[in-house]
């Protein structure tokens, strides 16, 4: 295949990426509105909504990477960013342990904001709050766990961009948190909500994975 | 830094995922060295250097020059 093929190519697999994305994500999200807008007996404050958002993202995440590392040929090489499907058989343990470190924290997050507007709202929900905050507390070990053994496997690459995304992550929770915090301390902000916290962590490590990512190329069609 | 990866490997007759396994390192760690994102450390440079049966420095091009 010629550069200007192989080049065309990758920029058609990712607009089919993007359009899955897109409509898997729209899907989502309109699923999350009508059941916010009907409050399904619960009460959803505006926290609870941005974790609840939050834990969806990491879940279909885990999902579109969870399909695609099962059907490497028929589903991965399209889903996923890779060269070919050979890839994904031979990175097959790491974007497996992923994927289901995703999907299961993803679902943690969603059942934690579940708990707590079914707390707010005196109904009785799948879990209490405090049961919802010690699986997450489980997952979370389960999560550094799962990570310290990739980081036995990953090359000078992988680990360079870990260093890369904790960085990224550690100074935006900083900045976010001395802004926020100060202006909260001095009237000018309303303080953050506990919940506010949670999603500001997962979602300031999802951010900074998409920056580290992007930045070393590996966002570029193949 | 300007490197001469690909070529070198196209010439060889290679593929990404070939260059990778004779190297130990993951196909996502070639393509970010071809394509500039990444410098690779001086360990991987020689082992690629070695590879071929070049200098770095024939790999490898950086265009600084001391200052006076």
């Amino acid at each position: 295949m010629t550069t200007q093929a192989s080049k065309a190519a990758g920029w058609r697999k990712m607009a089919i990426q993007a359009f899955i994305g897109a409509m898997a994500g729209a899907g989502g999200m309109f699923a999350v509105l009508a059941l916010i807008e009907g409050q399904g007996g619960l009460d959803w404050a505006p926290s609870t909504i941005i974790l609840l958002g939050v834990g969806f993202i990491y879940a279909l995440m885990g999902l579109f990477v969870g399909i695609g590392t099962l059907a490497p040929r028929l589903l991965g090489q399209r889903l996923l960013n890779v060269a070919d499907a050979d890839e994904i058989v031979e990175e097959r343990a790491n974007m497996g342990a992923s994927a289901s470190s995703c999907l299961i924290l993803g679902a943690a997050l969603m059942l934690l904001a579940h708990a707590v507007a079914a707390d707010a709202a005196a109904t009785a929900a799948l879990v209490s709050p405090a049961a919802a905050f010690w699986i997450l507390l489980a997952v979370l070990v389960g999560f550094t766990a799962v990570s310290v053994w990739m980081w036995q496997s990953f090359d000078e690459l992988w680990r360079r961009l870990t260093v890369e995304i904790s960085a990224i992550t550690g100074n935006l929770l900083l900045v976010v948190a001395i802004v926020w915090g100060g202006a909260a301390a001095v009237g000018l902000a309303a303080g953050p909500h506990p919940l506010d916290l949670v999603s500001l962590a997962f979602g300031s490590l999802l951010f900074a994975c998409f920056v580290a990512t992007g930045w070393r190329g590996m966002m570029a069609p193949r | 830094m300007e490197n001469r990866v690909r070529e070198y490997r196209e010439a060889a007759g290679w593929s990404q995922g070939e260059l990778a396994r004779r190297l130990g390192v993951s196909r996502q760690t070639i393509n970010a060295v071809e394509t500039d994102k990444y410098d690779p450390s001086l360990p991987l440079a020689l082992r690629m250097a070695g590879l071929f049966g070049l200098e770095v420095r024939l790999l490898f091009i950086d265009h600084w020059t001391p200052k006076e």
